[in-house]
């Protein structure tokens, strides 16, 4: 799967969390208990996801129960760009 | 027990909480009328002294109202965790004796109970219809204000009564012993229904310290935004704050020897210039103003600790269980690298025969387990304000409390010698390639170990179980028999932690079984957890 640089960015965040032997283990496709992201990661996550794109937590917060694996957390990173471009009228 | 009215002698000190809009803040003045309030549209509603009131509760502001209200109204308040919510509700409600189970916050479904009737939002405008047999006890006064759920180290809840005393008793001693003031802000994140936490809060109120309490989601941005000086918080949090700017693993070994240089040194201000950028990077991270920070909760890393040291950040280890609280800590005025501090302001520690941790308090923090019957309370509650804690532990000739080990955990070898397999495993957790390991018995005599590997490959393996075997042989003096990987970390969700992020070394010891794990788990995880044997 090709990632854009923005994804890539965001991509970068989740390495940051995880320890660095692990890092090249990030992948969309890897799951969190492989990765060994628990909740508290998951919201330091999210957490840097929000320092980059200043939007409110709520619309997040409702889909982090759900979510399974890297790609499914970079796409709540997505959201937050997303909501970040409409509230801010970046392209 | 008077928190509302002494909100009155500090009526300028702020709460912050993550309302709607973010963060908003109350001053206690505030806080003491919306109580107020609170308490007379519940009191309107039919509750009243001493009924037992169930509460499942996010951390906010509006928690913090209907808490501090059932207080003022006597009631008993029982915090539940969401794990509570998964078994049968009717059941549990009958078992606890509720006359309603307030739900608040959008995390927690009050749709999904609201059938029962006497499961209600908070904050509804509708009358609160009591659960029948939920009435208050004849001529029981109001001696226990709290019941709260412990994990345990057998993962299986148990009800904790919590007495008038022991809170009153404890909020003097948290302030003593961190030397809390009004110039602090302590930042809460941890969920309201465990047990320290709350006391964090009633202390707080109590001294007119400023506070800010979110839900975990809020953690960083609350961080940088309200900059508080103190913060309660589990190992991996600060292992992962740190890891941001401490990457590369050479940096992270300097850090270490910088961390083991003496004080006064003539490499100490030299080590003081090159860390400064990675100091300011961490700080940041934590708000820029953090004056102390306390972990334990479960196990804590030494290069977390020496990582923390290196960079002159005030991070210190403390003990404690929610059956007696805070037993002992690392502060500023005395620390000590290995070791969990002193014994806690109010707290007298013996060691039994067998070395077993054995706390004493005048004033019991806890009266029992609620759940249990006296003999199941008598192993834990020794009576005369005695808890046995189930650790095994040491002091240093200057009274400082080191942790061996879980009594249980205890292995004797064939010539009768007895090893803490926890002390070894620190060691074995020195390895480059060892991401994770438990030292477990195998048959009658022999050691096992189970481990998940920083990175995966036949080679590694080998090597792993070489190094192993090594010094396993030179810490225990004898072989290791089997070594077994995992194919994923272990974690709470796979089992092969508990909750409290503690190894789970029955599910681990069901990875040497040849046919793997056996547990009712076995079902749900087996496509999960791939194991290679050795």
């Amino acid at each position: 799967m090709s990632m854009s640089a923005e994804d890539e960015e965001l991509l970068a965040v989740i390495e940051d969390t995880v320890p660095p032997d692990r890092a090249r283990r990030v992948r969309p496709e890897a799951t969190l208990r492989q990765l060994g992201i628990d909740s508290l990661n998951l919201v330091i996550i999210v957490g840097r996801f929000l320092e980059r794109y200043p939007v409110p937590v709520e619309p997040l917060q409702e889909r982090l129960g759900s979510v399974r694996t890297v790609g499914e957390l970079l796409e709540l990173g997505r959201m937050a760009r997303a909501a970040w471009r409409r509230e801010t009228g970046h392209a | 027990m008077k928190l509302v009215e002494c909100l009155g002698d500090h009526p300028a000190t702020r709460i912050t909480t993550w309302g709607r809009m973010g963060l908003v803040s109350h001053s206690f003045a505030q806080l003491q009328q919306d109580v107020r309030e609170k308490v007379g549209w519940l009191r309107r509603r039919g509750l009243g002294e001493c009924m037992r009131v169930g509460v499942l509760a996010a951390n906010s502001y509006e928690w913090l109202v209907l808490d501090l209200a059932l207080v003022s109204l006597r009631c008993e308040i029982v915090t539940l965790t969401a794990a509570q919510l998964e078994g049968d509700l009717e059941r549990f409600a009958a078992e606890q004796e509720l006359a309603v189970l307030f739900f608040l916050g959008h995390a927690t479904p009050v749709s999904r109970s609201v059938h029962l009737g006497w499961v209600v939002a908070a904050d509804s405008r509708e009358p609160i219809p009591l659960r029948g047999g939920g009435a208050p006890g004849a001529g029981r006064g109001w001696t226990t204000p709290f019941r709260v759920f412990s994990s345990g180290s057998t993962g299986t809840p148990r009800c904790i009564s919590v007495p008038r005393s022991g809170l009153e008793q404890v909020i003097d001693e948290l302030r003593d012993t961190y030397s809390f003031d009004s110039s602090d802000t302590v930042l809460m994140f941890l969920p309201v229904s465990n047990l320290q936490q709350r006391f964090l809060v009633y202390s707080a109120l109590w001294y007119g310290i400023s506070f800010v309490l979110v839900e975990p989601v809020h953690l960083l941005p609350a961080l940088k935004r309200t900059r508080p000086t103190v913060l309660l918080a589990p190992p991996l949090f600060f292992e992962t704050i740190a890891r941001r700017v401490t990457r590369s693993a050479p940096l992270r070994w300097l850090m270490r020897v910088m961390a083991r240089l003496p004080p006064g040194s003539a490499l100490a201000g030299a080590r003081r210039r090159v860390l400064a950028p990675l100091r300011r990077g961490v700080l940041a991270e934590l708000g820029g103003q953090m004056r102390l920070m306390i972990t334990g909760m479960a196990p804590v890393a030494r290069t977390t600790l020496e990582l923390y040291a290196a960079l002159e950040l005030p991070l210190f280890e403390a003990y404690g269980m929610t059956e007696c609280g805070i037993i002992a800590c690392n502060t500023p005025r005395a620390t000590r690298s290995g070791s969990v501090g002193r014994p806690a302001p109010g707290v007298r520690i013996e060691l039994a025969s067998d070395g077993e941790i054995i706390v004493h308090r005048d004033v019991p923090l806890t009266a029992g387990y609620a759940s249990l019957g006296p003999e199941a309370n008598a192993e834990t509650y020794l009576g005369g304000g005695r808890i046995a804690t189930g650790d095994l532990g040491r002091f240093d000739g200057d009274g400082f409390l080191y942790l061996l080990g879980r009594k249980k955990n205890v292995l004797v070898l064939g010539d009768g010698r007895k090893l803490h397999p926890e002390l070894i495993e620190r060691e074995l957790m020195g390895l480059p390639f060892i991401h994770q390991v438990a030292l477990l018995p195998e048959g009658k005599t022999g050691l096992a170990c189970a481990v998940h590997l920083s990175e995966e490959g036949r080679g590694s393996e080998e090597t792993a179980r070489r190094e192993l075997a090594r010094l396993v042989r030179e810490l225990a003096g004898q072989e290791l028999t089997r070594v077994v990987f995992s194919g994923e970390p272990f974690t709470p969700g796979n089992g092969l932690l508990t909750q409290n992020l503690k190894l789970n070394r029955r599910a681990l010891r069901e990875l040497l079984s040849p046919r793997g794990r056996t547990s009712e788990r076995k079902g749900e995880e087996a496509q999960h957890v791939h194991v290679s044997r050795g």
